[in-house]
């Protein structure tokens, strides 16, 4: 029985999974092509390697690359929700052999992928979501989709693209976010975010070291929320932005062109209260030690 | 089986801790609600003593979710707890004590913080660099908290400093959470 035929059957019995056991062992060749709906989700979980996803035109998956020599088996399986690559390697082993796996998906798939180490790449997705989550590895999408969960704890994660919801973390990566638009959270203990932004209706932004530096425009009736501790923060407006602004920080500078930064009057600190126009949007930014800046452009 | 059953219990407790303390989204209502119920507190000052009050308990709870999650590495990280928060817990106890209103919701958190002591095994397969970041951002964290304590010794009913301590509590929380996750995910990838 050809895949093929597996993956029709699994869509008319609903709900069953059929497995395709690619590699029973280590170090063996993975080359397999499943179809699957056009807006289906793509679910990988590989310890450590590589993972890569870049699109076609076809209604198919097709996974290729090479097992670690650590690996116990390779999972590949198809339901009517999409398909599923799940690595397994043993236990208890300090240093994993990694398994590299390349991807070509429908350009609206979604794709949910998850490691430990594994650099994981996205590219040319437009469908509903695209959530990938790795501790040490690099995150690196280039792709428009509906929306985007990031999630690292030491790697660097990178996004280019459209989006209009956006949710990034890290511990100690940077984060860099070029494109994103409409709700947008980014969050991080010590690693720099750097944001290059369209029109954004709610943002949140938080950093403990890490400096947060973020360029883009809040929408009429918008809300912004930026909090550091040490970290600096320096965002950039259009010099048209409209918001109620309020700043303060216990001993870090305010430097401002929208209204004028002053020292709290009952504690320590610098604050600042401005309102430009009246569309209903409002700034905060709020640091510990770190320095504020708010630039117009 | 066991394994699995207890990453699923894993998984939904810590689906329930708070993803954030803030006076806009207080994660602790239960405790609010019978500070309410006691009601003996004086009106005067009302607020900044919820304020600390709150740190109190995040305080209480970091420390030991923190000293359950390290505690089992011979170099492990170092722990926080002698904070302002404890501190204040430490005066308080010269007028009164903790309030003991609070003893059911702390006993509540710290349940769900003794499933981070499966975390200790994780340390085990992961590349040293990545340790190093994990200890680097837990440093970050614990600098930070020292810094803000020294400034809060200052001004301790700063409401601005309290808010800014809350919401560190709230990273400390959340950087335990993404390592619960790390080793949800480590032992889920390994058979």
């Amino acid at each position: 029985m050809n895949t093929h035929v597996k993956a029709n059957i699994a869509a008319s019995m609903c709900l069953i999974a059929l497995l395709f056991p690619v590699a029973g062992s280590c170090g063996e060749e993975i080359d397999q092509t499943i179809e699957m709906s056009a807006s289906g989700l793509v679910q990988v979980e590989n310890l450590a390697g590589t993972i890569e996803f870049s699109t076609w035109d076809r209604d198919e998956v097709q996974v290729r690359g090479e097992a670690g020599e650590d690996v116990e088996e390779v999972e590949i399986s198809s339901s009517t929700k999409g398909v599923q690559i799940r690595v397994r390697n043993a236990k208890n082993k300090r240093r994993v052999d990694g398994t590299d796996l390349h991807l070509r998906i429908p350009e609206k798939a979604s794709i949910e992928a998850e490691s430990v180490s594994a650099d994981i790449s996205v590219s040319g997705s437009s469908g509903d979501s695209v959530m990938l989550n790795t501790v040490s590895g690099d995150l690196e999408v280039e792709a428009s989709p509906e929306r985007i969960e990031l999630a690292s704890v030491s790697g660097d994660i990178e996004f280019d693209g459209q989006v209009m919801r956006t949710a990034v973390e890290s511990v100690s990566g940077d984060i860099t976010v070029v494109g994103a638009a409409g709700e947008v959270n980014v969050s991080t203990v010590s690693g720099d975010v750097s944001l290059e932004a369209g029109d954004v209706s709610r943002g949140r932004f938080e950093s403990v070291s890490g400096e947060l530096t973020l360029e883009l425009a809040l929408e009429d009736g918008g809300r912004l929320n930026c909090d550091s501790m040490s970290g600096d923060l320096n965002l950039s407006l259009p010099a048209s932005q409209k918001a109620d602004f309020g700043a303060q920080s216990y001993s870090g500078d305010i430097n401002t062109d929208f209204g004028r930064a002053v020292s709290v009057s009952r504690g320590p600190g610098t604050m600042l209260e401005h309102r430009e126009g009246d569309n209903g949007a409002q700034i905060r930014l709020e640091t510990f030690s770190g320095d504020i800046s708010i630039r117009s452009q | 089986m066991n394994d699995r059953m207890s990453e699923k219990e894993l998984t939904g407790r810590l689906a329930r801790l708070p993803r954030e303390i803030s006076p806009e989204h207080d994660p602790w209502p239960k405790i609010s609600a019978r500070i309410e119920q006691a009601g003996s507190a004086a009106t005067r000052g009302h607020s900044e003593r919820g304020w600390w009050v709150r740190a109190v308990a995040a305080a209480a709870v970091i420390a030991i979710a923190a000293g359950l999650l390290f505690s089992m590495q011979p170099n492990g990280l170092s722990v926080p707890g002698q904070g302002p928060a404890q501190k204040a817990l430490d005066t308080d106890s010269g007028q009164g004590g903790l309030p003991g209103i609070l003893a059911g919701s702390e006993a509540e958190y710290l349940a769900a913080f003794r499933e981070f002591i499966p975390l200790g095994h994780s340390r085990a397969v992961l590349p040293l660099q990545t340790i190093e970041k994990i200890e680097m951002g837990w440093a970050d964290l614990l600098n930070t908290e020292t810094a803000l304590s020294a400034a809060l010794e200052e001004h301790p009913n700063d409401p601005f400093l309290n808010q800014r301590m809350l919401e560190l509590r709230a990273r400390q929380l959340g950087f335990l959470k993404q390592l619960a996750t790390l080793d949800s995910s480590n032992r889920r990838m390994t058979i």
